[in-house]
């Protein structure tokens, strides 16, 4: 416990690095095309034009407005996968750096998860004047958002953490999880609403972090009604031990990095 | 004096892998964790590094200099034992930590400095200097893909080097930039050295050791052999690495020897049977021409105290053996003999002969010796070709003449340059500057 106390003193010290390195994740991340970092953009724009034009037309769901039913719990599964997906590789990536310099490992995870973090907000912008597109009414429950945001960043570093560390000694991890994604896409509420399920599933389906996440984006957004506090306090919960667990294992993982890389 | 590094009997070990299986399903199929074989890459290593003073790290290949400077840099973590570092440490081991080709150099700059832990307003008060010293003003503001290696280089050295550390480690001596830029380098190193950083290079290069550091300190495979003055530790290493040398020759040799001592001896019988008939063809000794009247058949180095040696000290006394063999009686020959000196490029430095020296009149045995002796051999540190030769007094032809019969090194304290010390002296206003140049050890 000492240890991470003194540890997450020097990551705050480091403060500026992991600035320079969400920033520069984001800004390398479309450099070289025409259009740049407005790809942030355009790229959940164009993902909403394709399901609503393939849902209504082509797979008939009785949902009212499915495009923007799904979009909205899209937006945050995306920065659920990719802090599995991308993440697992950032300590492999650069491993020139892990090797030579010092710093606090966990700059790493961190700027990787806010650099997620950012894309995904950048992407929430889209959903504002979709929603006034879509007739999907405007109700205070949205200033529930940022703390959604919170929670899931909590969660996803927590994730992040094991993940890459993990990676670093057994690199089929990579393969393993882009099954497992998929797997858990089916299994979570994106697609469909938790309602559709019967009830006995449904317990089993909130083990998934994800999952009371996702009911509560949807509430807060596309419903426009006031989110469950219990499920928030059990997701916080949920989060924080996860995340606590994972920075664990970082830990104990990290001092071993130099030696396999 | 503050102490900036300690290291108590710290050892790291290595698991040496013969085939490393990095997948899952190996490991549980085979049920193994791989073939692996420990070693200890340091083992047992204790030193105090003070405030203030510039250390070097020396040793070969392989001796764990390197490992010790990543656990001192908190790259790796010793098994056993301690390091305590205080202050901000730098390392110009790794440069351009963090690059981003698509960046701009002003970009990569700000993210290669944030490694460091410098706040927003740190880096941007050092930004113009580390700019200034690079000199890429120019370009600084072009994604760093369009850079030369040598800008890239001098870009991720420069902010390296502005990193206002306590501590500064430099792995090997800096081949950075052009000659200009690396002397800038080498100045800026000195200057903060002066301002009070502590310093730990790492090299094998015992010249720089002895020119910049105030001590030094020598691993070998992983254990500390012995530390002190730069010069004594430069002694100590530079014989260790003259004998391993020696040992290595002297195997080497030895097994080619045998071989045709054998077939010589089989030779001589046959020749006592059939008069010149058959010549001693001689190999062993490299390329040699000549029309075989005579031919040498061995020869050794040796040195003051009669040791069989390749390396000497500048200033030592020297000594090459020759042992020759004539072919025709030895009446029949004027002999004339020669020796010469030439540097690892094959420039002659010096040559003589009997003759030229005026001495026509040496008469040979049938077997017998030829010792040439150097005294205060007053050659600088290299290495170098040893010749010798037995030509005819006009010097028409030789009867066996080698260019490079041998090789020898030659090592010193001297920094001089070119290929021979000149006994010298300066003097200012009267007073003679004493000079470190140690002759015989």
């Amino acid at each position: 416990m000492i240890e991470m106390i003194d540890r997450a003193k020097e990551i705050i010290q480091f403060q500026e690095m992991i600035k320079s390195w969400t920033r520069k994740e984001l800004r390398t991340r479309y450099k070289g095309s025409f259009l740049g970092f407005l790809w942030t953009f355009v790229n959940p724009l164009l993902q909403l034009v394709v399901y609503s034009l393939i849902f209504p037309f082509i797979m008939k769901f009785n949902q009212e407005n499915y495009a923007m039913f799904m979009f909205v719990a899209l937006i945050p599964w995306n920065f659920f996968t990719a802090s599995l997906q991308g993440a697992s590789g950032i300590i492999v990536w650069n491993s020139s750096m892990v090797t030579k310099v010092y710093f606090p490992r966990e700059i790493l995870p961190i700027s990787y998860t806010l650099s997620g973090l950012c894309n995904m907000i950048f992407s929430y912008m889209i959903v504002f004047p979709m929603l006034f597109v879509f007739r999907v009414s405007f109700t205070w429950n949205l200033l529930w958002l940022p703390v959604l945001f919170f929670i899931q960043t909590i969660l996803c570093l927590g994730l992040t953490f094991i993940v890459c560390s993990i990676n670093v000694y057994f690199r089929d991890l990579e393969n393993l999880i882009s099954v497992g994604v998929l797997a858990l896409y089916f299994l979570s509420p994106v697609m469909y609403d938790i309602t559709a399920i019967p009830s006995k599933l449904q317990k089993i389906m909130f083990l998934n972090p994800m999952t009371g996440l996702l009911v509560m984006y949807r509430d807060v957004t596309f419903k426009g009604v006031a989110l469950d506090i219990k499920m928030l306090f059990i997701s916080l919960v949920y989060a924080c031990v996860i995340c606590f667990v994972g920075w664990k294992i970082f830990i104990k993982l990290q001092k071993k990095f130099t030696e396999i890389l | 004096m503050e102490t900036m590094i300690e290291v108590e009997s710290v050892s790291k070990k290595f698991r040496l892998y013969y085939d490393r299986p990095l997948s899952l399903k190996e490991r549980i199929v085979t049920g193994s964790k791989g073939v692996y074989k420990e070693f200890y890459a340091v083992k047992d290593v204790s030193f105090k590094i003070k405030k203030g003073s510039t250390v070097g790290l020396v040793g070969q290949n392989g001796s764990g200099k390197s490992t010790m400077l990543k656990m001192i840099n908190r790259t790796m973590f010793p098994d056993q034992g301690k390091i305590k570092v205080k202050g901000k440490v730098a390392s110009l081991i790794e440069l351009g930590a963090g690059f981003h080709p698509d960046l701009s150099g002003r970009e990569n700059i700000y993210n290669n400095a944030s490694v460091f832990g410098f706040t927003r307003d740190e880096i941007k008060a050092k930004i113009p200097n580390i700019i200034r010293f690079s000199e890429l003003e120019g370009f600084i503001d072009n994604p760093i893909r369009t850079y030369s290696s040598g800008m890239y280089a001098r870009l991720a050295f420069s902010v390296a080097i502005h990193v206002d550390a306590d501590i500064l480690l430099v792995d090997e001596i800096l081949g950075v930039g052009d000659i200009n830029f690396q002397a800038k380098c080498a100045n800026k190193i000195y200057e903060m050295r002066k301002d009070g950083t502590t310093i730990l290079m790492v090299t094998h290069d015992m010249s720089t050791i002895d020119r910049l550091c105030d001590y030094a300190i020598w691993l070998d495979k992983g254990e500390k052999v012995s530390e002190g003055e730069p010069k004594e530790i430069q002694y100590q290493y530079l014989a260790f690495m003259a004998g391993k040398q020696e040992e290595r020759r002297k195997s080497e040799t030895e097994e080619n020897f045998n071989k045709e001592e054998s077939d010589l001896d089989k030779d001589v019988e046959g020749e006592a049977k059939e008069e010149k008939e058959t010549r001693i063809e001689i190999t062993h000794l490299g390329d040699h021409f000549g029309n075989g009247d005579l031919i040498f058949t061995d020869f050794k180095f040796i040195n003051s105290r009669g040791t069989d040696k390749r390396s000497f000290y500048t200033g030592e006394s020297i000594k090459a053996k020759v042992f020759y063999q004539c072919q025709v009686p030895p009446e029949k020959l004027l002999p004339n003999i020669g020796l010469e000196v030439y540097d690892e490029q094959g420039r002659l430095i010096y040559g003589s002969n009997t003759a030229r020296e005026g001495q026509k009149n040496i008469k040979l045995k049938d077997k017998g010796e030829i010792d040439i002796e150097l005294k205060d051999l007053q050659l600088l540190p290299g290495d170098y070709k040893f010749g010798v030769a037995v030509a005819d007094v006009e010097e028409t032809g030789s009867y066996d003449h080698y260019h490079n019969i041998a090789q020898f090194k030659v090592y010193s304290n001297s920094h001089d340059i070119g290929y021979v010390r000149l006994q010298h002296k300066f003097v200012v206003d009267g007073t003679e500057v004493e000079s470190s140049f140690k002759g015989v050890l």
